[in-house]
């Protein structure tokens, strides 16, 4: 079991030019990717939170601080400091969503790969057109129904509109993933006497990790980041998640720019961090002796 | 061991943050006596003296009333309103400007104040202030303070403050080249507004409060800015950020702003600016739109005598004065201003915004209001980037009256009946013929005999189907039933297939131009194609790259080109629009060795959409990677070596071996990700904005403009969402049949 260096085991050593092609795509890349975040960086930085004119290279004049403070030590009428109490609030109503949506998809991704019933293809249509439908509308309805299931304004409420919009979308990628690992597996483990659970629990569920990884990091940032429903939904500030107050830094007259682009910096660790813990599920994936069976 | 070591750190960390709120809501300790909700969003130094002024407040009522502020993004301040009030929520008290008064009346989210509730008397106000928070003879706010354009000048360039247009034209001989005598956001009708007014413009008049803004004598103001360009009176690419940077760089003799500016930069550091009043044109002295800041009464506050106890204290004399001395904010009495002799700043500011208001209006706060500011800008920006002004004047008329159009005549109940009934009993015979076909399918033959038939299946899925049918499938029903009414004074009005048709069927001459449905969907085809295939394109090839394992740094890597994704694309999509700007932008300054100094992005079609195309590229792109990432690592090692044993190429091994394993993890994906570029809003909205002339506006943006912007037209934006969701769904079926008959 050796996760590390599975993934080309069948390439030959790469020629000196193939190394120095890829490495060269690879740098490329990576300026083209930060070039922007740089200056999202630069004008975080910048004392005026503005910026002034200043050349292709994004490097800062002068830096400060400032805004970063201003962003993380900010504080409430009562003097709580609100930057804390909102990161744990995101960070909670984030990962309860995405536990919740994962395990739900999860469950209906497998009875959709590997299950026959009436209906089955028009569910999944279903679910796919859910997603063409603009939430300019939607919204609204939605938020009758949440007032009328009396989860209006409660951070319960929230969770359950994150973790069920990306229901359809984990049921659609995690099938794929399902999809992709042979029948035979489960088929044989059937005839040996395994009941559906345990082949979802013990069997499939290990080898589809890689798309729980995906799936789950989906999720999350969705729900993560964002703001329009939870800053009609909520209404107290110790219940607020951080994009909330991240949107009120901007608008109207005179915006702070430079909070805002430290306050999204900031906000932005998290999902780094989540995909550092992903990643390793997506390149660990499967080994071949489970396939054979 | 490192990792496991790493993600118990995660953990713990995460408990920590998750347990704050608890920790910190025990040790606080409620306030005694009445609960007072106040909702606004102020920030700053305007947070300091609001919250300031609170604590005196609550200090004086200690044990009876005590306040808690709410700050509420801007954004979303009047939907969270509107939402939450008509149903006995939300604020008892909340500050907005003025000019919102006509929707919060017409969805009955402001009461009316109580008698004497106002604090000074209304003969005590500067003239329009009180007028502007009234409706039907009812007062509805307590105006706390107004916003109103002055002139900010640079004292090197401009000894004297600048009294005439003429005055500011006699600088430009002497103006070092590249400085300009006037700047100002030529690009919105507020700051336009001196001119306009000048030119004897009206926005609404008459009872029905017809829209004047485009007819003559105020077209004429829409062709100035062109023309003070030509006569290079004015900078190019004259927008906010981009007039104050130049201000503050101190190439700009005066430029027009509100009292929140202060000068920074160079010009600000040496202190070489002065405050004046609007210079005068065409004989009269200069005015400008008036926005009043107030204090409302929620209609669904239940303690109005202590949220009135509030709203006296906050706009009468204590406000007042804590406003005047720490913020420089105007005072809103007539006789506040009492001055002679050298003035401070802070005066010579206050007593240009009273001539402001004096000479100007207080904007309308008419619903209609809402209409007129796009159409306006689309006419200022053809105007400054001297395209034909006639012709956008000729369209945004036409704009106008579509918003006009709405709503339209009533139709029965009875055709909603039909309607209804004759989609039920469609969706139930399809329904039933589906599970008749399905019942009898080969496929359901195989199952029943594997033992993977019904109703096994339905403990595994019922979680997930249940929760989406009720949270996603059902608001989308109601969403669509909308497009069969429109809105009108707070109520919804069944119209049949109106919206459909004026969609569908526009006058013949303005069916393919730009704001039309057609010529909106066909860029919308466009972009999610391009999208779509860039997005793919990049994907794949990032992922491949980032295989073999001799890569040093791998993960490193994998992070650095996964951030755009990781970070919210409200502040990346801001950033490319940033670096798109035709003077500062990092684009042109990258580009200038090929001749693009000063090129404007945004002023043709092809290279706004293109600027848009990178920007949503940009974003996009690693989540494609991301699944190409999780696909190949399900790719059993085994069958590539014996693919190599084999002696394939390795052209031969992508295509053969690589490319079929990772499409069944990838074709899902392409098909979500084309829906959501198809409905791709926020790149649109912040980076070109529709610009040049909403020519580069997908169907979901002209959706978002005709509920926002365009006269909250809601059951029109709702035709739009379901001609969206109709087409997606067509292209959904070509698209899987396409890969099913590929697979046969």
């Amino acid at each position: 079991m050796t996760a590390r260096n599975d993934t080309d085991a069948a390439e030959q050593k790469p020629g000196l030019v193939e190394v120095v092609l890829v490495y060269a795509a690879l740098f490329v890349a990576s300026l083209v990717v930060l070039y922007p975040i740089l200056w999202v960086l630069k004008l975080a930085l910048s004392p005026s939170g503005r910026l002034a004119q200043s050349g292709p290279l994004p490097w800062p004049d002068e830096a400060s601080l400032e805004s970063f403070r201003a962003f993380v030590f900010a504080e409430d009428f009562y003097g709580r400091p609100i930057f804390f109490i909102q990161l744990g609030n995101s960070l909670l109503v984030s990962a309860a969503a995405t536990l919740i949506g994962v395990v739900f998809a999860l469950s209906a991704a497998y009875g959709f790969s590997r299950f026959a019933f009436p209906l089955k293809q028009t569910g999944l249509k279903a679910m796919l057109i859910s997603q063409m439908f603009p939430a300019v509308v939607t919204a609204v309805p939605l938020l009758f129904l949440l007032d009328a299931l009396g989860l209006f304004g409660t951070t319960a409420g929230l969770v359950l509109i994150y973790a069920t919009t990306s229901v359809p979308f984990s049921i659609w990628m995690l099938k794929g993933y399902f999809d992709v690992i042979p029948r035979d597996l489960d088929e044989s483990a059937r005839l040996d006497g395994a009941s559906s659970w345990i082949i979802f629990t013990r069997i499939l569920l290990p080898l589809v990790r890689p798309g729980i990884g995906i799936t789950a990091l989906f999720s999350f940032m969705n729900a993560y980041n964002e703001f329009i429903m939870a800053s009609v939904f909520l209404d107290d500030v110790t219940t607020y998640t951080l994009p909330v107050t991240l949107q009120q830094s901007v608008g109207g007259f005179d915006p702070s720019w430079g909070v805002f682009a430290a306050g999204s910096l900031l906000l932005s660790i998290p999902v780094v961090v989540v995909f550092f813990f992903v990643q390793r599920q997506m390149v660990g994936g499967m080994t071949a002796g489970a396939v054979k069976g | 061991m490192k990792r496991r070591a790493a993600l118990l750190v995660a953990v713990l960390l995460l408990l920590v943050a998750i347990s704050f709120r608890p920790l910190v809501s025990a040790t606080h300790e409620a306030p005694k006596g009445t609960r007072i909700v106040l909702w606004h969003s102020q920030r700053g130094a305007e947070l300091a003296v609001l919250e300031s002024l609170l604590r005196r407040f609550n200090d004086a009522h200690a044990g009876e009333i005590y306040v808690e502020p709410l700050a509420v993004p801007d954004a979303s301040f009047k939907d969270k309103l509107l939402r939450t009030v008509p149903r006995g929520g939300g604020p008892d008290l909340f500050i907005r400007p003025h000019n919102e008064l006509g929707e919060l009346l017409r969805d009955a989210v402001a009461a009316p104040l109580g008698e004497g509730a106002l604090p000074y008397r209304e003969s005590e106000y500067l003239p329009g202030l009180v007028e502007g928070l009234s409706k039907d003879g009812k007062h509805y706010g307590a105006p706390l303070t107004f916003k109103a354009l002055v002139v900010f000048y640079n004292t090197k360039l401009s000894p004297k403050p600048p009294r005439t247009l003429d005055d500011l034209e006699a600088l430009r001989p002497d103006l070092p080249s590249g400085s300009f005598p006037l700047a100002y956001d030529a690009t919105s009708l507020f700051f336009h507004s001196p001119f306009f007014l000048a030119a004897g413009g009206e926005v609404l008049s008459g009872e029905h409060e017809q829209f004047t803004l485009f007819d003559e004598p105020a077209a004429t103001s829409f062709r100035l800015p062109g023309e003070l360009r030509a006569r290079e009176i004015l900078p190019p690419e004259p927008t906010y950020n981009e007039m104050v940077r130049l201000f503050e760089e101190g190439k700009v003799a005066a430029i027009i702003n509100g009292p929140w500016y202060t000068p920074k930069g160079a010009v600000g550091d040496a202190g070489a600016w002065d405050v004046a009043p609007l210079f005068s044109m065409n004989g009269k002295r200069g005015g400008s739109f008036v926005t009043v800041e107030a204090v409302f009464v929620s209609a669904s506050s239940r303690n109005t005598s202590a949220a009135e106890a509030l709203l006296g204290f906050l706009g009468g004399p204590a406000g007042q004065s804590a406003r005047r001395s720490e913020l420089s904010l105007p005072d809103v009495r007539r006789d506040a201003f009492d001055v002679a002799g050298a003035m401070s700043l802070a005066q010579k500011i206050e007593r240009a915004q009273r001539s402001a208001l004096e000479q100007g209006v207080v904007t309308p706060s008419s619903v209609r209001m809402g209409s007129v500011w796009r159409p306006a800008e689309d006419v200022l920006r053809a105007s400054i980037s001297r395209g034909d002004v006639e012709d956008a004047l000729e369209r945004a008329r036409y704009t106008l009256e579509r918003v006009d159009a709405g709503p339209p005549k009533k139709q029965s109940k009875s055709l909603l009946g039909i309607v209804l009934a004759a989609a039920l009993l469609g969706g139930t015979v399809l329904l039933v013929r589906q599970v008749r076909l399905d019942v009898r399918a080969p496929e359901a033959m195989r199952a029943k005999l594997l033992g993977s038939w019904g109703k096994s299946a339905l403990g595994f899925l019922a979680p997930g189907l249940v929760s989406t049918a009720l949270l996603v499938i059902a608001p989308m029903i109601a969403g669509a039933l909308m497009s069969l009414f429109e809105y009108q004074n707070g109520s919804f009005e069944f119209v049949g297939f109106t919206n459909f048709r004026e969609i569908l069927f526009p006058p013949a001459e303005h069916a393919f131009e730009a704001r039309s449905f057609y010529f909106a969907l066909a860029v919308t085809v466009l972009w999610t194609v391009l999208n779509v295939v860039l997005h793919l394109t990049l994907g794949v090839i990032m992922a491949l790259l980032l295989r073999p394992a001799w890569i040093r740094l791998r993960s490193v890597y994998r992070i650095v080109l996964v951030l755009p994704w990781a970070i919210p694309n409200y502040i990346t999509a801001l950033m490319w629009k940033g670096m798109f700007n035709a003077q500062v932008g990092a684009i042109n300054a990258l580009l200038s060795p090929f001749g693009f100094e000063g090129f404007a992005w945004f002023d043709s079609f092809h290279t706004a959409f293109f600027a848009n195309l990178v920007t949503n590229t940009w974003l996009g792109f690693p989540f494609m990677m991301v699944v190409t990432l999780g696909a190949l690592s399900s790719l059993p090692k085994e069958v590539e070596e014996a693919a190599t044993l084999d002696g394939a190429s390795r052209w031969q091994r992508l295509r053969h071996v690589i490319f079929p394993h990772i499409k069944p993890a990838l074709i899902p994906s392409v098909i979500l990700g084309s829906v959501w570029t198809f409905n791709m809003f926020n790149v649109v909205y912040l980076v070109s904005g529709g610009e040049p002339g909403s020519k580069t506006d997908i169907l979901i943006s002209e959706a978002y403009r005709w509920a926002f912007e365009r006269g909250q037209r809601y059951g029109y934006a709702a035709a739009y969402s379901v001609l969206i969701f109709a087409f997606l769904v067509l292209y959904g079926r070509a698209t899987s049949r396409a890969g099913e008959e590929r697979a046969t």
